[in-house]
């Protein structure tokens, strides 16, 4: 339960819920945080903006 | 959240889209269309026989059945250089790499389907020259990029319709491998939302080019729709041929190649429902007549030329490799007939 709880935390502090994660910052929670908004912009370009008809795939 | 750490995390984001970028490109040297780019440049040197046109073209034509089924021992070099899932401008910057590659004058086959090679005239009431493709460039995918990779002042002067501002853009986008390579993310992307969408549901027919239902938008919806497109070219006062694909026959001409304007084979389905309409006949006409005019070119009408059995046809329109020996072998045929002279060194004027 208590192992639910901290993932909990940590998703919602990855989600942008949470300020601070859980147990305080450190210096490399703000590289993993940039790292996460890079993977974030990536995964919404691999996504977003493809036509319904995607005829030819093999590009 | 403090300013300098909030700028040094936008600062890691920005890294990580760099480096993914730096993977798209080198990823991008791999991809289809470039190998193809490659393939072509390399070929076109010493072709006597050069296929252009769409993806119907691109399956038709297999250079390999085509030497095989030519009688001899020295059958001409040739190069499928048809691209599909592409505009006539690509199919022109297509012609342009052949034409600076060639040394042996070889001969131009321009396959092509229904209308591709006349013009719609109630879409573009007044063409403005220089006249814009009907989809903006920045919706462009894969193949649709070859104008950002060759020939771009070309491309830009069709794709911008002679913005400046959409120029400089146009300039800075082919620099962005998210932007100009990202049909390679979403094709993978598709793939999976394909297998996952299928999960469950009875196989449909798939090929290379994709699922065959998908390619049922490139014909009419009706017999009535295609007469009226039919009737509707032919009796527009302004240009019959497309300009693109006018400007594409004429420098064609002007690099000293012969040209055959060639009406590609469709299943039998489609060339009862649409081949028999006595409206097509009257473009068919026409078409012929324009290319002999404008270009001294021959008009053949290959619509027959790969039976309607099972193995042969993967839509109305794009054959299976089966279908392709059929067609490369009856192309070999006609040109043995036609121009009995190809193959023979010629140098170029």
């Amino acid at each position: 339960m208590k192992t639910l709880d901290e993932a909990k935390k940590w998703l919602e502090w990855f989600g942008g819920v949470r300020d601070r994660p859980p147990g305080g910052d450190h210096p490399w929670h703000f590289w993993a945080r940039g790292v996460w908004w890079g993977i974030l912009a990536i995964l919404i370009a691999c996504f977003c903006g493809q036509t319904s008809r995607f005829l030819y795939i093999d590009f | 959240m403090n300013g300098l750490r909030f700028l040094l995390q936008v600062a890691v984001s920005l890294g990580v889209l760099a480096a993914f970028n730096g993977v798209l490109h080198l990823g991008a040297q791999r991809s289809l269309l470039q190998r193809n780019l490659r393939q072509i440049s390399n070929q076109a040197s010493k072709a006597h026989c050069v296929m252009l046109g769409s993806s119907v073209a691109a399956a038709a034509f297999d250079p390999k059945a085509f030497a095989a089924a030519w009688p001899g021992t020295n059958p001409p070099a040739s190069v499928n250089a048809a691209i599909g899932a592409a505009t006539p401008v690509e199919r022109l910057l297509m012609a342009r790499l052949v034409i600076r590659q060639a040394t042996n004058s070889p001969v131009a086959i321009l396959g092509f389907f229904d209308f591709e090679l006349t013009m719609e005239p109630e879409s573009h009431p007044s063409p403005p020259p220089p006249r814009r493709t009907s989809s903006p460039w920045w919706t462009f995918i894969g193949s649709m990029t070859l104008g950002f990779r060759m020939d771009s002042a070309l491309a830009a002067e069709y794709y911008t319709g002679g913005s400046h501002w959409e120029y400089i853009l146009f300039r800075i986008y082919r620099y962005i491998p998210m932007c100009l390579e990202r049909a390679s993310t979403w094709g993978r992307v598709e793939r999976l939302r394909r297998v996952v969408g299928s999960l469950g549901l009875p196989n449909g027919i798939t090929g290379q080019l994709g699922r065959a239902d998908d390619f049922k938008i490139l014909e009419a919806e009706s017999v009535e729709a295609f007469r009226a497109a039919c009737a509707r070219r032919l009796e527009a006062r302004g240009d019959f041929i497309e300009p693109i694909i006018d400007r594409l026959c004429r420098e064609l001409r002007a690099a000293d190649l012969q040209l055959i304007i060639l009406e590609m084979p469709a299943s039998a389905d489609h060339q009862s429902r649409f081949y028999s309409q006595p409206e097509w006949a009257a473009h068919r006409a026409r078409l012929a007549a324009a290319v002999a005019e404008r270009y001294q070119a021959r008009y053949w009408v290959g619509s027959n030329w790969v039976p309607d059995i099972p193995g042969m046809w993967f839509d109305g329109v794009h054959v299976l490799p089966a279908g392709a020996d059929q067609f490369s072998q009856r192309l070999a045929n006609e040109l043995v007939t036609a121009m009995p002279e190809l193959g023979r060194p010629v140098t170029r004027r």
